[in-house]
């Protein structure tokens, strides 16, 4: 992987992740944040924090594929493998925390959060794949 | 990595890390999470949860080395490299979306957790290297 196709993939992945937190996280579980005691109001929150983070986040999955591409199929099948396997990692048991140490925190949204960032990764991974197949060359 | 090794490899670091966190979050830090308004009490959990989440954590990460191990060095060292990048996309942007999110989470505390993640993330690293060395022939 080069420095180019790591840059390109970066923002591909930065721009994906923060449309799906917005509709993941913001549309579909940002009612139920505001009823869970231990959470912050969604008001007091700079935005640009969580689009930066999202930001960061798809630099780290880039970066660290790139370090790991030797062991993985580049193709969107192996960086929909590589994601998947993040999204686990990332997600169990850190997703589960929540449920025992905050207050009020349902235990059903914990599965959520475990299966959209799983969703989310395997997206990235799918088209982090697509970016980085070799190209096949032509007669 | 053979079975055995996985197995050996999530007994090991799971103790380890359970250790580690008795010391750390049980004692060192125990009077801070009391003080964050947005956590439960920890004398209200039950303390099986922590010890089970590091073993499942333990095996997840030995089990994504085991897929990933070709792209390092086969040497304490290099695992090594792999439990700290695995860390690092653990931990972020994880660890400071939390110290958004929660009510009263001192933002300190998620430097520390990063800190944290990644020697535990070394330390995980370097056994899953000792484990998985090449045996050298005797004469």
């Amino acid at each position: 992987m080069n420095s180019k196709q790591l840059l390109l993939a970066f923002l591909i992945l930065g721009i994906i992740g923060n449309v799906y937190d917005i509709l993941f996280h913001g549309v579909m579980l940002g009612p139920t944040y505001a009823t869970i005691p231990s959470m912050a109001d969604n008001s007091s929150m700079n935005p640009l924090w969580f689009i930066l983070f999202d930001f960061i986040g798809a630099f780290l999955f880039v970066w660290v594929f790139s370090r790991m591409e030797s062991s993985l199929e580049k193709n969107p099948m192996g960086g929909v493998m590589y994601g998947f396997l993040v999204g686990i990692l990332v997600t169990i048991p850190g997703m589960l925390y929540e449920a025992v140490m905050y207050k009020g925190f349902p235990l059903w949204l914990s599965f959520a959060w475990i299966a959209g960032f799983i969703i989310k990764f395997v997206i990235y991974g799918a088209v982090l794949g697509m970016l980085v197949r070799p190209k096949k060359a032509t007669a | 990595m053979k079975i055995k090794q996985l197995l050996l490899g999530t007994v090991i670091i799971g103790v380890i890390w359970n250790i580690a966190d008795f010391i750390l979050q049980g004692i060192i830090l125990k009077s801070t999470y009391e003080s964050i308004s947005g956590y439960v009490s920890m004398d209200s959990i039950n303390p099986v949860w922590w010890i089970l989440f590091d073993f499942i954590q333990a095996f997840l990460v030995t089990w994504f080395f085991r897929k990933v191990m070709s792209s390092f060095e086969r040497s304490p060292q290099g695992a090594m490299l792999f439990g700290v990048f695995l860390a690092i996309i653990l931990a972020v942007p994880t660890v400071f979306i939390e110290g958004i999110t929660v009510k009263g989470f001192p933002m300190w505390l998620a430097w520390l957790w990063l800190v944290q993640y990644i020697i535990y993330g070394a330390v995980a690293g370097y056994i899953l290297g000792m484990l998985s060395k090449p045996k050298i022939a005797t004469a």
